[in-house]
């Protein structure tokens, strides 16, 4: 029996439907991140777990009961909202502690479990300030002690590290992972940014338009994306999506790559039940290198050279924009290598990550294992 | 650059000119009844109106507040001016009070048909008072508080209820929703997050609320007039006996003397928080 279970849940608000029949079940300890373009869904998705939100079909199951129409307060659960929410007239001690006030706490075991929360987040010593005589990160700190300091079954994060600087932002990442191997809670963590639902997930919900695209571990929807929606959301920069005629040419599916000078590259790829016709083809940047980038392990390769529309240089990285079938192509390079925009270069393909899409149902097409 | 700024200076020469003119014109009927208040009858009468007093006394002061005749009776405006506090400090707070519940409603914990509510909560203030006079009579006989000090009381926590409301909903219109929510979560219950969240942070609209309340109802004299006994007169009331039931003689220092006298709380409460009132304004109406 799953530790979390939504149960076919359906909301339609104003007559609109916000979420489709979302099934979920989530195990104890694990960090579920649910992740999707603004409008998709996913804060309504978590306000109905938190109960701050009527669910219109379905059940919602917390260890095994069901709390589908439980007040918030009973669910055992707590949440980090995006802005925060402390209470501005109150001290970091007595935002902490208020939930424990309310339960009915006695007051000196509430201030030994506050020092407790305050000691793990390092804001012993702001347990006297206001609110507003914090910074952004100690905020989501003094956020996060109250949701500690509850102990409650389920966490509930609704985009906490959006309001702060990339650097503060990609520090907090760090401490909220740290945190979730130390405590092993279940947490539901609910972002736009697919670097954030890599990082911290062991498993992800890619939503859109109210549905669940994909739902699977990190390297699942990374490397296998379910359709063209996970594939060019999830990864940066995104997948190169290139329209394709292909032909089935003895079990095999063949198409041709062009260049804008004119070449022209046969590919051919095995294990695809399909038919000729219009497809999708998806090649991450990383997949689609120069010589001196790519991985010796490689073998399928396709190799061909290209005039360089565009050199990105971003450190670690170097991104080089070619034309293949008339559309812009990135390809990752070393951070140091020395491709020239206007000149020419030998790129490699790498055929075996070569997603393929029905370009009609963007659906992604099976390979059989070889 | 001279003949630049000549220009500008006179143009800023004659601005001034025209506030000190609105100024003198605004500030002299104070300056003359603060001046006449002071002097006696016969100073009075003798012409000079914008002179200062050649006979410093206070006698008119006193006469207005505990022997001047009002109506039938030679008390002064003491007993009037007690009832006006009587009247004034429960209404103020119970209206302001409602005001707060009902924004905390309005914006929070939005119902079907709010809006409709809320609509018809703004339309009772532009009722003109005279409307309601005789429904509001009949109310008040029907409760039996007619003719009192609480029924008068109830009439103008009815009428504030409006202004305040609409204080108080635009006020927490801009509170953010995610707070509620999180006290929600921490199991707080409907009063306790209108105790404990919102008020402790309504302060400066608190301030607005009880100034406007408190000017509107001291001020008032249709309601006064209208609802109460003889021996609940508000002071409004009062004064208006005062310089009507005359022994003969008007006695202008002291109808004067009694005019400031009725004046003075409002007055007070404007020096003390007027700067919390234009802040408070500005938050509400700039965020709401």
């Amino acid at each position: 029996m799953s530790f979390l279970q939504l149960k076919n849940i359906s909301k339609i608000y104003e007559s609109q439907p916000v979420l489709e029949s979302i099934n979920i079940s989530i195990e104890k300890g694990e960090f579920l991140v649910l992740v999707g373009p603004s409008g998709c869904g996913k804060s309504t998705l978590l306000n109905m777990i938190a109960g701050l939100e009527d669910v219109t079909q379905g059940a919602i199951h917390m260890d095994d009961k069901d709390v589908t129409h439980v007040a918030p307060s009973e669910r055992d659960i707590a949440m980090v909202f995006q802005s925060y929410a402390l209470y501005p007239s109150m001290s970091v001690r007595e935002n902490i502690t208020f939930g424990l006030e309310m339960r009915g706490v006695p007051k000196e075991e509430r201030n030994q479990q506050c020092d407790q929360v305050a000691e793990i987040l390092q804001i012993g010593h702001l347990l006297d300030r206001k609110p507003s005589a914090l910074s952004g990160g100690q905020r989501q700190r003094v956020a996060m002690g109250r949701a500690l300091v509850r102990n409650p079954l389920v966490f509930l994060f609704d985009e906490p590290l959006s309001n702060l600087d990339a650097k503060l932002r990609v520090d907090m990442r760090t401490e909220i992972k740290l945190l979730h191997q130390r405590l092993k809670t279940t947490v539901v963590y609910v972002t736009h940014d697919q670097i954030e639902a890599m990082t911290l997930a062991t498993r992800i919900a890619v939503m859109n338009g109210g549905v669940i695209q994909q739902l699977g571990r990190p390297d699942e929807i990374y490397y296998h994306p379910r359709n063209l929606f996970v594939a060019s959301f999830m990864g940066s920069p995104s997948m190169n999506l290139i329209e394709i005629e292909a032909a089935d040419v003895n079990g095999q599916i063949c198409f041709e790559i062009k260049t804008s000078n004119g070449d022209k590259h046969a590919v051919a790829l095995d294990g695809y039940k399909c038919s000729g016709g219009n497809y999708v083809i998806g090649v991450r940047p990383e997949d689609l290198t120069d010589i001196e980038t790519s991985d010796q392990r490689q073998t399928n390769t396709l190799r061909f050279s290209s005039p360089v529309d565009v050199v990105e240089p971003a450190g670690s990285d170097t991104f080089v924009v070619i034309q293949v079938c008339g559309q812009s192509v990135t390809c990752r390079v070393r951070g140091d290598s020395q491709i020239q925009e206007g000149g020419q270069a030998e790129f490699l393909l790498n055929l075996d990550r070569i997603h393929l899409f029905d370009k009609r149902s963007g659906e992604r097409l099976k390979r059989a294992e070889s | 650059m001279m003949r630049a700024s000549l220009p500008a200076s006179a143009l800023r020469s004659t601005l001034y000119l025209v506030l000190l003119v609105f100024s003198i014109f605004y500030l002299v009927p104070l300056y003359v009844m603060l001046v006449n208040s002071f002097k006696e009858l016969d100073e009075i009468r003798s012409g000079a109106m914008l002179a200062l007093p050649d006979n410093f006394t206070l006698a008119p002061w006193e006469s207005a507040w505990s022997t001047a005749q009002i109506g039938v009776s030679p008390t002064g405006l003491k007993p009037y001016f007690i009832n006006s506090i009587a009247m004034v400090i429960p209404a103020v707070l119970i209206s302001t009070l409602i005001g707060a519940m009902n924004g905390y409603v309005l914006s929070k914990w939005q119902f079907r048909g709010y809006r409709w509510v809320f609509g018809l909560l703004l339309f009772s203030c532009f009722i003109p008072f005279q409307i309601v006079l005789i429904p509001m009579a009949k109310t008040l006989g029907i409760l039996g508080i007619a003719g009192s000090t609480p029924g008068l009381v109830l009439v103008h926590v009815v009428y504030g209820i409006g202004f305040s409301t609409l204080f108080f909903r635009n006020y927490y219109e801009a509170f953010p929703t995610e707070l509620i929510r999180a006290a929600q979560l921490d199991g707080a219950g409907f009063f306790m997050i209108f105790a404990r969240i919102l008020l402790p942070s309504s302060g400066p609209i608190i301030v607005v609320c009880i100034i406007w309340q408190f000017t509107n109802i001291w001020n008032d004299f249709l309601f006064g007039a209208s609802f109460t006994d003889f021996d609940s007169l508000p002071i409004t009331v009062a004064l208006n006996n005062l310089v009507s039931s005359s022994t003969g003689v008007k006695e202008y220092n002291v109808h004067f003397a009694g005019a400031i006298l009725a004046a003075l709380p409002t007055l007070i409460v404007y020096i003390v928080s007027g700067r919390y009132f234009v802040r408070g304004l500005m938050a509400g109406s700039v965020k709401g």
